[in-house]
């Protein structure tokens, strides 16, 4: 079925194109970006159930107004009489601070005239809460069925229907997607204590998803079962393969946050000294991008007008572009990359990454293990921090699978941190898998806060790292 | 627009719901070095409705519900239509009947607070002449830095009976500084919260964030460490500290993923260490988090949950305090730990690893496992002291909890009251 526009939207379009009217006689740029993003959380266990809005839900608009060299915006989620006025005094508040804290200059966006609405299309939009709760039992008691270890087995779905509208002078852009995740939770115990782990499931997708959700319960359950039996790893430097999850936070980590280039104007990314230099083996190709891959961070154009683009960040090692917001870009003379995202019209545009991923490869996961005389192959993770400045990367896998002179041993430590500094990390990848996974669970940070949807994935990679 | 959503509700025929009306407003100032690069501000309304429903099913009596968010301006006939929505939805949701909370009503004023103050021009100055003072250096400094200004007005109305007024103030400051010496040039990420203006928190915090940059420019790689005392620190130990709140919630007792028992040493049978002594409060000087009622409308009152180690009561939801007969606590989010009785000092003068940044410390409060990447330490080996970067650390809470060592010196920020260090014996420290 073909998405519909948001009627809120559309109903106030007409105001927000006068509105931006009227302050563009007044100020050298306005623009408002309009949002309305429907969804719902269902959440199912052991325990109970529950069914909330998602908390990716959000309505309202935030106008940018660049005037005589400084920025302010204003988030709102009423349209009516005082709106102008309101945003006449944010940008009188920022023209008041900027005599007592100089504003760091900020260029008039240049835009190009540009009048485009994409509608996307999805199977259908899971709007019955009925039919998803009956699902996620059907998966719940599943999972609860296969193995006498389980205290829970949660399952969560979740979708959002997002509609956003962008306009200013020069551009006036209607898109409208839907995106779904979902997740598995086995929790299992035993003597030695409780593990759990998940699957998570996503795409531009609705009610399909949880069809797909189906195929990772053993999986799941089996992974608890590894880890129940797991052990605590002797620390140290090994040769590891990592699985599309982990090779895709390494990219997400590494060279993602790496280069958003709103730390090239603040001086925080080491990446603006290494452009055209090696930063990592040959064997490396890396994007991202809304339009490199069809996942939950692919749009028609971002949260400051940009059109989506595929930027090439790595080719074949060396280190080629960065990801952009529209301010950056003007800051650093370049151009935007479609990149400037925001966690909701209340918050602040950043240079974010869409879809991140290494591009596959020709080596075989086969032999990659046979290859190795020592070491792991990491699977699945848990958590990552980037460290752009600096270049040190933490991503933590759920857990390693031992190899031991070329086979895997059946024995599985977990958790596993692998840390160390990201160009050794990239150079030393001496394989690359021709598998190719993204996905789209969960949310990213920029350091501590401002959450966005991103993808991340890639084929297994083999390199070598230190891990703890 | 409340009192539309109450009579939409009536029309309905939802009887039992709350509605949570809560009015954010903001200010925000974004800073590249001394340069201002956006000034921000937001005015905006949203109310959270839970309706619930009651059915049955083979003679079981369940409870229902559904939460739903509605935004300022919403035209009846959508609001109706969401309120149907998720009436329909909650008669799916099948959880064991439990009572919704007693009524509470009053309007409740937290403490006075700077961040109440209409004249943000004047208090914004204020905050970054604050931010400032300390970065007075010339091989670094503050290299950017978020400052955001949160008011809020919240009403809570229940079927119950239930009508709440309260406001607050919540201030965050993102801070990266950074430092060039020796051939390089570090950074470190520091964010931290409050509900009102204090210079002296905002100067201290810089100032420890600029030294500990000062610090890693100057750090070597770091060597595997094994049999060495370490001191975790601020962060770490407020994490630390959140693995005993999670297992003496009640609804992860319920659910079976929280380990602690009433009446049981939680740390074990034969604990060497300090034993944890916590206390829930509403109400925290200083602290953003506190609320007299919770989510659900529970009037929050100050709580014991761990004495000497031993746990006295649960808290968490009173829908699950209702299954497990438990007197409803509610969610309390401010912490008070008790001090220990040994100074940081005293760890100082012997061998040991102290570690002054993480990357991102990662606790697993379910399974114990704690650990992360060491972006800056200072290890003494007994003779002389160097800066170190570029470890990790990893272990279990489980494992180690048995000797644990609480310092007596306290660290208050924001919704912690409790020791600023902890000191693990005997551990290791993987190399860089």
């Amino acid at each position: 079925m073909k998405l519909q526009m948001s009627s809120f939207l559309l109903k106030h379009k007409a105001g927000v194109e006068k509105l931006v009217r009227e302050l563009s006689q007044e100020f050298e740029y306005v623009s408002i970006l309009g949002c309305d993003t429907k969804g719902t959380r269902f959440q199912h266990g052991r325990s109970g159930s529950s069914v909330r809005e998602s908390s990716w839900a959000e309505r309202g608009f935030v106008c940018r107004i660049i005037d005589g060299g400084s920025c302010s915006e204003y988030s709102f989620n009423t349209l009516d009489g005082q709106t102008a006025p309101n945003i006449r005094k944010s940008a009188e508040e920022a023209r008041k601070l900027s005599a007592l804290f100089p504003a760091a200059p900020c260029p008039t966006p240049v835009e190009e005239e540009w009048m485009e609405s994409r509608f996307a299309e999805i199977g259908e939009i899971p709007s019955d809460p009925g039919v998803v709760l009956n699902s996620l039992d059907a998966l719940m008691q599943k999972g609860l069925s296969l193995a006498g270890f389980l205290i829970d087995f949660r399952v969560l779905f979740e979708y959002a229907h997002i509609s956003k509208i962008f306009i200013s002078p020069e551009k006036n852009l209607e898109q409208s997607y839907l995106w779904s995740q979902g997740y598995l939770v086995p929790i299992g115990q035993n003597e030695k204590g409780m593990k759990y782990t998940y699957r998570a499931f996503s795409g531009l997708k609705g009610s399909e998803l949880l069809d797909e959700m189906k195929e990772g319960v053993k999986d799941a359950v089996d992974e608890v079962a590894d880890l129940l039996d797991s052990e605590r790893l002797v620390p140290g430097e090994y040769d590891i393969i990592c699985d599309p999850a982990m090779a895709g936070l390494i990219a997400h980590e590494a060279f993602g946050h790496g280069v958003e280039m709103d730390m090239f104007v603040k001086k925080r990314a080491l990446a603006e000294e290494y452009m055209e230099k090696p930063v990592a083996s040959d064997k490396v190709n890396m994007h991202d991008g809304a339009a490199a891959a069809e996942q939950v961070s692919s749009y028609l154009f971002d949260d400051e007008g940009s059109r989506a683009s595929d930027t090439l960040i790595i080719d074949r090692g060396i280190l080629k572009a960065g990801i952009s917001d529209q301010l950056s870009a003007g800051r650093l003379g370049t151009a935007p990359t479609g990149n400037g995202k925001r966690e909701s019209f209340e918050r602040k545009a950043y240079s974010r990454m869409t879809n991140t991923f290494f591009s596959p490869g020709n080596d075989s996961l086969e032999q990659m293990i046979s290859s190795i005389e020592k070491g792991y192959l990491l699977e699945n993770f848990s958590s990552g921090m980037e460290d752009p400045k600096n270049w040190g990367i933490q991503c933590v896998a759920v857990k390693g699978r031992e190899i031991i002179g070329g086979k895997l041993t059946g024995r599985i430590v977990s958790p596993v941190y692998l840390t160390g500094f990201v160009p050794d990390l990239l150079k030393a990848i001496s394989m690359v898998s021709p598998d190719f996974q993204l996905s789209g669970s969960g949310a990213c940070g920029k350091g501590y806060k401002e959450l966005v949807k991103t993808s991340t994935g890639g084929p297994y990679i083999k390199t070598k790292g230190r891990l703890a | 627009m409340t009192d539309t959503i109450i009579q939409l509700l009536n029309e309905a025929g939802i009887e039992h719901w709350t509605v949570l009306e809560k009015q954010s407003r903001s200010d925000e100032l974004f800073f590249i070095r001394r340069n201002m690069d956006m000034f921000r501000s937001k005015d905006v309304t949203k109310y959270t409705i839970t309706v619930y429903r009651d059915h049955f099913e083979k003679d079981r009596k369940y409870r229902g519900s559904a939460t739903l968010t509605l935004d300022r301006g919403m035209e009846r006939d959508e609001i109706r239509e969401k309120l149907n929505g998720a009436y329909g939805a909650a008669s799916h949701v099948k959880n064991p009947w439990y009572p919704l909370p007693s009524p509470v009503t009053g309007r409740f004023k937290g403490p006075e607070s700077r961040l109440s103050e209409s004249d943000r021009t004047a208090l914004l100055r204020d905050m970054g002449e604050s931010l400032f003072v300390t970065d007075t250096h010339s091989k670094g400094g503050i290299n950017s830095c978020e400052v955001f200004l949160n008011s809020f007005y919240s009403r809570f109305i229940s079927s119950e009976g239930s009508d709440c007024t309260f406001d607050d103030h919540k201030g965050d400051i993102e801070l990266i500084c950074d430092w060039n010496e020796h051939g390089r040039s570090v950074e470190l990420y520091n964010m931290f919260s409050f509900s009102d203006y204090s210079g002296e928190l905002i100067e201290s915090e810089c100032r420890r964030q600029i030294e500990n940059c000062r610090l890693r420019a100057a750090a070597s790689e770091a060597p595997e460490l094994r049999n060495i005392n370490i001191i975790l620190g601020e962060e770490a130990v407020r994490e630390i500290m959140d693995f005993y709140r999670t297992h003496s919630n009640i609804q992860g007792v319920y659910e079976g993923t929280a380990k602690g028992k009433k009446g049981e040493v939680f740390q074990g049978s034969e604990v060497r260490g300090d034993l944890i002594d916590i206390t829930l409060t509403p109400s925290l000087a200083g602290s953003p988090s506190s609320s007299p009622v919770d989510r659900d409308g529970v009037l929050l009152k100050e709580t014991r949950i761990y004495k000497k180690g031993k746990i006295l009561n649960y808290h968490g939801p009173a829908q699950y305090a209702f299954y497990l007969k438990e007197e409803p606590v509610g969610c309390i989010e401010n912490t008070i730990v008790s001090c220990g009785s040994r100074s940081v000092e005293e760890w100082r003068r012997e061998p040991h690893v102290e570690i002054l940044a993480f990357s991102d410390f990662q606790m697993d409060s379910v399974t114990g496992n704690f650990g992360g990447e060491v972006r800056l330490a200072r290890y003494f080996n007994g003779k002389e002291e160097t800066a170190l970067t570029g470890a990790s650390i990893s272990a279990s809470l489980f494992d180690v909890h048995k000797e644990i060592y609480l310092s007596s010196e306290k660290l208050e920020k924001e919704n912690y009251s409790g020791p600023r260090h902890i000191m693990i014996p005997g551990a290791s420290l993987a190399g860089g």
